[in-house]
């Protein structure tokens, strides 16, 4: 069986490559763009745009039934390993790696892991191979008990983007891997959606429809890589000290995938601040579906308030995590939670290499 | 049984397969090909006269004035099913991405199994839709149903679901459409289009 993949990886003059740091001019991920192009804000939700100030956010915590019980997190590993030559030239980066989401409910004082879930994956771009070949390469791949790896075809790049570049068609397939994440995440969401759900990231990620009368779902994301503010939001997100918050504004998104359409409540949040931390460090950005926001008539405001505190009380206080300014302790506990169920990266490597009769050592 | 059915039991059977749902990956097309002895190429730019010119140079066809009315048509295709004698060579467009390659040669299979009677020199495809939109014409609907039954096999698609039900006791479909088109190299807008058609999976 190992002949088909040894064959695949000969006729295609594999080599094996480290893990070498991104080089410059990488491209921007295609979700990104599209998210970006298809993105539409609202910053009169809560007060017109020249009002905007910082909002203190009180003391009040959010009633039991929209306080976060279930806390969703994914994680992915994986490096390139492989590097193929298509027939027209191009350098295909083959990404291994496992993918794995999680879910924990709060108990008591404690966590119970309700959810977990890792798969083992080769990601790589297959449009520039024959299909016959993909398809025995990948069902060997599959079938054998020591890899049990899951070939996910990456989308061919954009035009724009030269698929002689091997950090192009790298991005590709770890932007596969991402993608598929978030489908387990999507699928440790969907397990019980009868509680308030937190989850690292965009709600996008797991729940594409969320209605107004279904429970709670909180998204919270660290990284902003889109603009959605104007200058007086700039200048009142700077302005945000410890515990307060910028007004509600509205974020309609093409989703992560091109077929959905969500649209949020959101709001920046200053988790943590002090003198030595940067001007852009210590806020996330909360959101909250806008059906559910706009159910809530005459009281959203005051949710948004009690949900802000609760994050406030829940952000991580350990001091050694490298990103506890802008982390909420469940989430840091989720992601404990999944990292034990990952294999070793040189472990996973190495059986592949065996298996392609390849040695290690010439890659790095 | 529905003639699509029956012409993907007869094929399992001709190709001495059994589909076993233990098994994991794609449904083996290339072996399909093979033991029904219909041949099958990706080329660029695919139109009659690309066909034409591939049929003249590997010597399926000797005499030129057999195809010389292809030779003129530049008119873009995604697939076409060529008759030679009792057998076929299908031919499907080499820029289209890989999952919707393979669903094309296998449409281009069924017409090539189940349509020979119905085909003078060939049947053309300007356009193959995996993802279930609606083909008036039946023969073309029944080679995307033909396509669909070998590369998604139902009694693969409903174990797969009920292993993620026993395993997370929750079964969106989304989520498996995405684990799934992926183990069996389909697009993703086919298998949510064949989960949703056999209400394999919850909305």
């Amino acid at each position: 069986m190992s002949d088909t993949i040894s064959a695949f990886l000969r006729k295609y003059r594999a080599t094996a490559v480290g893990n070498t740091p991104a080089q410059p001019n990488i491209p921007a991920a295609e979700d990104d763009a599209e998210s970006d192009a298809l993105q539409r804000t609202d910053r009169t939700v809560e007060c017109g745009e020249a009002d905007w100030a910082p909002q203190d956010v009180g003391m009040a915590l959010p009633a039991p039934a929209d306080t976060p019980q279930r806390f969703i997190d994914g994680s992915q590993t994986g490096q390139p390993v492989l590097c193929v030559r298509s027939r027209q030239g191009y350098p295909v980066a083959l990404y291994l790696g496992e993918v794995g989401a999680v879910a924990l409910r709060s108990e008591g004082r404690g966590f119970v892991r309700e959810f977990a879930a890792v798969e083992r994956v080769l990601s790589f771009v297959v449009d520039p191979f024959d299909w016959a070949e993909i398809e025995s390469f990948a069902r060997d791949l599959m079938n054998r008990p020591e890899l049990r790896l899951r070939v996910l075809p990456a989308n061919w790049p954009q035009d724009a983007h030269n698929p002689f570049d091997y950090e192009v068609l790298r991005n590709q397939a770890r932007n596969r891997c991402v993608q598929e994440m978030e489908s387990l995440e999507r699928l440790a969401f969907a397990q019980d959606r009868s509680v308030t759900a937190l989850v690292d990231g965009n709600i996008d990620r797991v729940a594409t429809t969320p209605k107004a009368h279904e429970a709670l779902i909180v998204g919270v994301v660290k990284t902003h890589s889109t603009n959605n503010l104007h200058s007086q939001g700039w200048q009142t997100l700077l302005q945000l000290e410890r515990e307060q918050r910028t007004p509600v504004f509205r974020l309609t998104t093409g989703g992560t995938t091109s077929t959905t359409k969500i649209s949020v409540a959101t709001w920046f949040l200053k988790l943590a601040g002090t003198t030595r931390l940067a001007p852009n460090w210590g806020y996330v950005r909360v959101e909250i579906p806008w059906v559910q926001f706009t159910a809530r008539g005459a009281d959203r405001f005051r949710l948004v308030d009690e949900l802000s505190r609760w994050l406030i009380q829940a952000r991580c206080t350990t001091q050694s995590y490298g990103r506890m300014p802008v982390s909420l302790d469940p989430i840091v506990r989720a992601e404990d939670a999944l990292k034990p169920l990952f294999t070793p990266p040189v472990v996973l490597v190495n059986r592949l290499y065996r298996t392609a009769g390849l040695f290690r050592g010439h890659e790095s | 049984m529905s003639r699509v059915a029956e012409a993907v039991v007869k094929l399992h059977h001709d190709s001495d397969y059994t589909c076993d749902p233990a098994m994991r990956g794609p449904v083996p097309l290339q072996k399909f090909f093979r033991e029904v002895r219909v041949q099958h190429f990706s080329l660029g730019s695919l139109s009659q006269a690309t066909i034409a010119q591939h049929l003249l140079t590997s010597g399926a066809v000797f005499r030129q004035d057999t195809v010389t009315d292809m030779l003129e048509d530049a008119t873009p295709l995604a697939g076409l099913c060529f008759r030679l004698g009792t057998t076929a060579i299908c031919y499907v467009r080499e820029e289209d991405i890989l999952p919707r390659r393979r669903f094309t040669a296998a449409h281009e299979l069924g017409h090539a199994l189940m349509h020979q009677l119905d085909m003078g020199r060939f049947l053309l495809d300007e356009a193959v839709d995996d993802d279930g939109r609606d083909t008036h014409q039946e023969i073309e609907k029944e080679a995307n149903d033909f396509a669909a039954a070998l590369l998604m096999p139902e009694i693969v698609l409903r174990r797969r679901a009920e292993e993620l039900r026993t395993e997370h006791g929750t079964c969106p479909r989304q989520a498996l459409s995405y684990r799934l088109a992926s183990e069996l190299l389909v697009s993703n807008e086919a298998m949510r289009y064949r989960l949703k058609n056999l209400g394999v999976g919850d909305e």
